[in-house]
């Protein structure tokens, strides 16, 4: 989106779920990067206070100052902002347990404020559970976006998630269902949005070239951009922009690069 | 050579561990319809702020059992300013220090509007908030998250906004008092001093409980003029009532009087509990 251009209102995200470990960082991280790839100025913030993530997937774990300096009193907002793969701006949080303990998740409204005013999406990556920061980052976003794993804990928790929000006043925009493997006792996409009662925008496959990518500390979309996890990632960031995607066609690994890679670890 | 060697094999296991052994079709599709089912059962107990709205009109204790029952608390009971209870759930009698305790706190420090009393034992918690000038006070055996926290402060101040006028406002022919099992008024009409009838009629159940054998049904004490004070004892509270009948009547009349008043005070208190005494003696003429 060209800077002139006149600014629709920002969309602040988000990323939800009640269970831990169902790819809420991951799903930030990756969505954001496809969207600032795609279209206009996104920002992608880690909320989760106690437990950052955000910036190590994202090799930014020694970054200088941190959301927890700024919740703190001790930076402004734009010391906080890296750039990060395509662009998108990345405000991660501290891994230091001074920082957790010195940090208001109070003035999280004021860094949201700041930032809808520069950019066009803001994609804050939750907490798990529904304490008091997970509270406080899903009451600053306007819209939720749920993600699960094709799993009944992960969707019992998430049903929770979705009455919190619609409580505070938070819209759910619908739900990203990661790390499908297709197993036939998974729940399906339907059955999914049956006890949600929200649309499924993605199915994300569980797929290793996302654990590789984030051992290398880069999104999967700019790593492997044709796996199929990548590409679900950026049909998601379509859909949210209400555009149409064109999958990509993934190059064909023959049996003689599968053995020079299980040889040499290379990709 | 033999590194080579090594990375094949590996190379060729990881295949054979990726090869998951799937579950037959069958087997796979009762887990999953297993799944849906659980939490389709479980998506169906969420609350919805719009129904509690609705019942909360018709009937507060009735959505206040509703909030119960999502939040797993034990009973609770919302009091007024005055510490008056206007309405309870799951036999919301709290000790009288409880809650005096509990509202002075509120008082002394005026910002706040939870309070969270906690066990290292195996003992209750108690969970209390603040709504406007009325004040909840939750029994509960888990320590509630704050996500608990907001939603029951969100949904419960609709259930009292929406709520209608408390029954205790009701007037009657017939002077009442409801009383909980430890003296505090739920409701009167018609008595100029219900705290003392209370404190005096669940003295008297308390007495009669602990020195005759089965569970209360009845108390009725008849003067030579004709008027009879009765107790129903219910499950959560006791109500107490003057009538005035001949001593042949006076049973029919105690029970026309009751189920009048069980129905003036619909809304505010589950008056169609019995106790598990009248519940059992029942049942045999039931089945015969």
């Amino acid at each position: 989106m060209a800077e002139s251009e006149e600014r629709e209102g920002c969309r602040v995200i988000c990323i939800a779920s009640g269970k831990g470990g169902t790819g809420k960082t991951t799903v930030t991280a990756n969505l954001g990067t496809a969207l600032a790839d795609m279209d206009g100025e996104v920002f992608i913030l880690d909320a989760d206070i106690a437990m950052a993530n955000l910036g190590l997937i994202l090799q930014m774990e020694d970054a200088p100052v941190t959301l927890h300096d700024v919740l703190a009193g001790e930076a402004e907002v734009e010391e906080a902002v890296y750039e990060g793969p395509k662009g998108v701006k990345v405000v991660p949080a501290g891994i230091s347990l001074e920082g957790i303990r010195k940090a208001n998740p109070e003035r999280l409204r004021d860094v949201v404020e700041w930032i809808v005013d520069q950019a066009d999406f803001l994609l804050i990556d939750g907490p798990a559970g529904l304490g008091r920061d997970a509270l406080t980052a899903l009451s600053a976003s306007t819209e939720c976006l749920l993600v699960v794993n094709p799993e009944i804990a992960s969707i019992t928790d998430a049903l929770k998630v979705k009455a919190v929000a619609e409580r505070v006043g938070t819209e759910v925009t619908g739900t990203a269902v990661n790390r499908v493997t297709k197993d036939k006792t998974e729940l399906t996409k339907e059955e999914i949005e049956k006890i949600l009662e929200t649309k499924v925008l993605a199915e994300i496959p569980e797929d290793p070239e996302v654990r590789r990518a984030a051992a290398f500390g880069e999104p999967v979309v700019v790593r492997s951009p044709k796996s199929a996890a990548a590409q679900a990632f950026k049909k998601l960031a379509a859909e949210l922009l209400g555009i149409e995607y064109e999958i990509e066609v993934p190059d064909k690994e023959g049996i003689l690069s599968r053995i020079i890679k299980g040889l040499f670890g290379k990709r | 050579m033999a590194r080579i060697v090594g990375k094949f094999k590996r190379l060729f296991r990881r295949g054979e561990e990726g090869t998951e052994e799937r579950l037959p079709e069958e087997e796979a599709r009762e887990v999953r319809e297993e799944a849906l089912q659980r939490a389709l059962q479980i998506a169906s107990k969420q609350l919805e702020p719009d129904e509690l709205v609705e019942t909360a009109k018709r009937d507060m204790s009735k959505a206040l059992s509703e909030l119960r029952e999502y939040f797993g608390f034990e009973r609770m009971v919302v009091i007024d300013r005055d510490g008056k209870p206007i309405g309870m759930s799951g036999g919301g009698s709290f000790e009288t220090e409880l809650i005096e305790a509990l509202r002075s706190v509120f008082e002394a420090a005026e910002t706040a509007d939870t309070i969270i009393v906690s066990s290292e034992s195996e003992g209750p918690n108690y969970l209390a908030v603040k709504i406007n000038d009325s004040i909840a006070i939750c029994e509960t055996k888990t320590t509630p998250s704050d996500a608990d926290i907001f939603m029951l402060r969100n949904d419960l101040s609709m259930v009292i906004e929406s709520a209608s006028l408390p029954a205790s406002t009701e007037e009657t022919d017939t002077p009442y008092v409801v009383t909980d099992r430890q003296g505090l008024v739920v409701a009167s009409s018609g008595v100029s001093n219900p705290d003392r009838i209370a404190a005096e009629v669940s003295r008297l159940a308390d007495f009669l409980d602990e020195h005759l054998v089965g569970e209360l049904e009845w108390v009725k004490l008849t003067t030579d003029s004709g008027e009879t004070l009765a107790v129903k004892p219910y499950k959560d509270v006791l109500v107490a009532f003057v009538v005035e009948s001949d001593l042949e009547e006076v049973d029919e009349e105690c029970e026309k009087v009751a189920k009048s008043l069980a129905s003036s005070l619909e809304g505010l208190i589950d008056l169609t509990a019995e106790t598990s005494a009248s519940k059992s003696k029942a049942k045999p003429s039931e089945e015969g």
